[in-house]
């Protein structure tokens, strides 16, 4: 009886044994395979920072290009602005009032 | 009974030589190659791939980026695994403008790796690859790589220089500070599943950016001096042209221009070399202003005192003349440098004598590189005064029988304007570096008078600029060809200005050259040009007037 009973105790501890190894085996399977996506996802998006960094600097050279003198120069001259032209400049001779009152 | 034992150990001994066929097997894979499958199986799952690190900047004065690196891409192809080569033709003729049988040579090689392109810029690359991805063409290989920009065009592109496809500096700045620029590449390792998604990522080497470099150069000056040479030389018969502008009181660069320009689309090396350190010229009457200095400062002349200005003048049985022939009554210095008098000047220095003269010249800095950051500077042509016959010693005194650069001369002027002190000119920031004083302080002053009225009433008065007290000195004189001397028709012409002329803070050279009619005078080439240029300075407001005029009074 004693014995019977011993055995039963076993059979149950062995089976509760193999459940926990099978639990945290699954455990260990279901994270690393999550970790292991995760990891993929950080590669994934480290590369896509990557990219997308590369792609900012080739639009900041974009918007400096679009901002060089040369084509301001360009703009501002289909716009009607010009250089100085001096021939167009013409001065007042402003007589003195003290002159004339003397 | 025995027969089912014997046909059991029959089986069984089978399946333990399967067993142990499989276990050698594994031996073999596991223990006696692994070496060469571990290596096959990390060659499919990992990318080892080296970014290329982005050089560093080169900016202006002002933080304007001038040179930058910015996203490109390399393309290649793998031949044997190219599928729809017709295809990628067509599309490298469309897309990259490639010429048709270049093209089919490269597509239709034989080889595992062909570039197609080097450094394609980052939106042709990308839409490149979504046209190839669409039309089903496989083979290609991108390799991500950087690509020198200018964002400001050519401009300054010869003191920046270029770089090579595989971003090697090849000249100017880009040459000389190549070490300075590069950065180390960063190493990354990328573990990939058999589809090429990549599982894993790591920095085996981070690497790190090339350093920025900061020069003296303004940027606005720099465009303000190129469109003016660019127009000179569109509206006279100039070949060439070179403007220098520098701070007298630092030494400090901030213009050096010249045109014709290098130009990317149309590729001549020759114009990559910035012709203002690296080739000489004959001053002509510019050279009177330093001439008329070494002989103020050693008391050989004063401000009354008049000479004869009859043309020519014979010295050691050689005629000098006047320009046109022109003779003068008695004129003093001053009146003489403003109507630029070759007789008087070969009076002067006379006075002085060769041995002295050669000395103040050498102090100007003439006869050796002025030391400015740029390869291929040369030192200019002054023979030593034992050489000098009196006719060289005359010639000289109008800036003739010497060869200097635009940048001696600049840096020469720049010591008249700093009172007397000769500073290294410089393009990159720092401390202003002393070379030497080239004459007293008062001399300098009154010299500078002198020119302040040679703009104003005398040869320079096209560079003149109301309220800016401009002064300077032009000059123009026959180009010397090795092997055939004097040739007409090729001409240089120069001015050397500044402003305020008491006070300096600008000092300007503007140089033209031409080899097509004996008509080229500085004072419609040079002068105005000088003029132009602080004009657009002051209208860019990176100038103002040093006098508070009548308007700005009532105002």
């Amino acid at each position: 009886m004693f014995r019977g009973e011993w055995d039963r105790t076993m059979v149950l501890a062995v089976l509760l044994l193999g459940m926990l190894v099978a639990g945290l085996l699954f455990l260990y399977l279901w994270q690393g395979t999550v970790l292991a996506r995760l990891r993929a996802e950080r590669a994934a998006l480290a590369l896509a920072l990557e990219e997308l960094s590369r792609q900012k600097l080739f639009l900041e050279h974009k918007l400096r290009e679009a901002y060089s003198y040369e084509v301001l120069k360009a703009r501002a001259e289909a716009l009607g602005m010009g250089p100085v032209d001096l021939s167009r400049i013409h001065y007042l001779v402003v007589e003195d009032d003290d002159d004339d009152d003397d | 009974m025995t027969m089912t034992i014997k046909r059991a150990a029959f089986v069984f001994l089978l399946l333990a030589l399967a067993g142990m066929a499989i276990l050698a097997r594994l031996f073999q894979l596991q223990v006696l190659e692994h070496k060469n499958w571990a290596a096959m199986a990390q060659a499919i799952q990992e990318d080892v791939i080296e970014i290329p690190s982005r050089r560093g900047t080169i900016y202006d004065r002002n933080g304007i980026p001038l040179a930058y690196d910015i996203p490109a891409y390399s393309i290649a192809v793998d031949n044997y695994h190219l599928t729809n080569p017709e295809l990628l033709v067509e599309l490298l003729v469309r897309e990259l403008g490639m010429d048709l049988r270049e093209a089919e040579e490269k597509v239709y090689r034989t080889g595992y790796f062909t570039w197609l392109a080097r450094n394609v810029d980052l939106d042709v690359a990308e839409r490149f690859r979504a046209m190839a991805k669409f039309q089903n063409i496989r083979g290609l290989l991108f390799f991500p790589t950087w690509k020198r920009a200018y964002p400001q065009g050519t401009s300054a592109i010869e003191v920046l220089g270029l770089v090579g496809v595989d971003g090697d500096g090849l000249s100017g700045l880009e040459l000389l500070f190549d070490e300075v620029l590069r950065g180390r590449p960063r190493v990354v390792r990328i573990l990939r599943a058999a589809d090429g998604t990549p599982y894993d990522l790591w920095e085996e080497e981070p690497g790190s950016p090339g350093q920025d470099l900061r020069l003296t150069l303004d940027s606005r000056i720099q465009w303000i001096c190129e469109a003016e040479l660019d127009e000179t030389l569109r509206t006279t018969p100039a070949d060439r042209g070179c403007a220098v502008v520098l701070d007298p009181r630092t030494g400090e660069v901030l213009a050096l221009a010249q045109s014709p320009r290098y130009d990317p689309k149309d590729p001549d090396i020759a114009l990559l070399k910035p012709w203002a350190v690296t080739d000489v010229f004959e001053p002509g009457s510019t050279f009177k202003g330093l001439v008329a200095l070494a002989a103020w400062d050693l008391g050989l002349v004063s401000e009354t005192e008049t000479f004869h200005g009859s043309s020519p003048r014979i010295v050691a049985g050689v005629a000098i003349k006047n320009a046109q022939n022109k003779s003068y009554p008695p004129l003093n210095l001053r009146d003489a440098l403003a109507q630029s008098v070759n007789t008087v000047l070969v009076q002067v220095a006379q006075r002085v004598g060769a041995p002295k003269l050669y000395e103040y010249l050498r102090r100007m800095g003439f006869g050796e590189p002025t030391g400015i950051e740029l390869p291929g500077e040369v030192a200019g042509l002054l023979r030593p005064p034992e050489k000098w016959t009196e006719v060289d010693l005359a010639a000289t005194s109008f800036g003739q029988s010497v060869g200097v650069t635009a940048i001696q001369l600049a840096a020469a002027y720049a010591a008249l304007c700093n009172d007397g002190i000769l500073l290294r000119p410089h393009l990159l920031p720092g401390e202003a570096e002393v070379r030497g004083r080239v004459a007293k302080a008062s001399s300098c002053l009154k010299i500078r008078e002198f020119l302040g009225y040679a703009v104003n009433t005398g040869t320079g008065s096209p560079a003149k600029v109301p309220g800016f007290k401009v002064g300077g000195k032009s000059g123009t004189a026959q180009i010397a060809i090795p092997g055939q001397g004097y040739v007409p028709g090729h001409i240089t012409t120069a001015m050397a200005a500044f402003f305020p002329w008491d006070s300096p803070i600008y000092t300007i050279v503007v140089v033209y050259q031409t080899s097509k009619t004996e008509d080229f005078w500085s004072g419609t080439t040079a002068v105005p040009s000088a003029g132009r240029i602080i004009r657009a300075m002051a209208e860019m407001g990176l100038s103002y007037p040093p006098e508070t005029t009548a308007l700005g009074r009532s105002g």
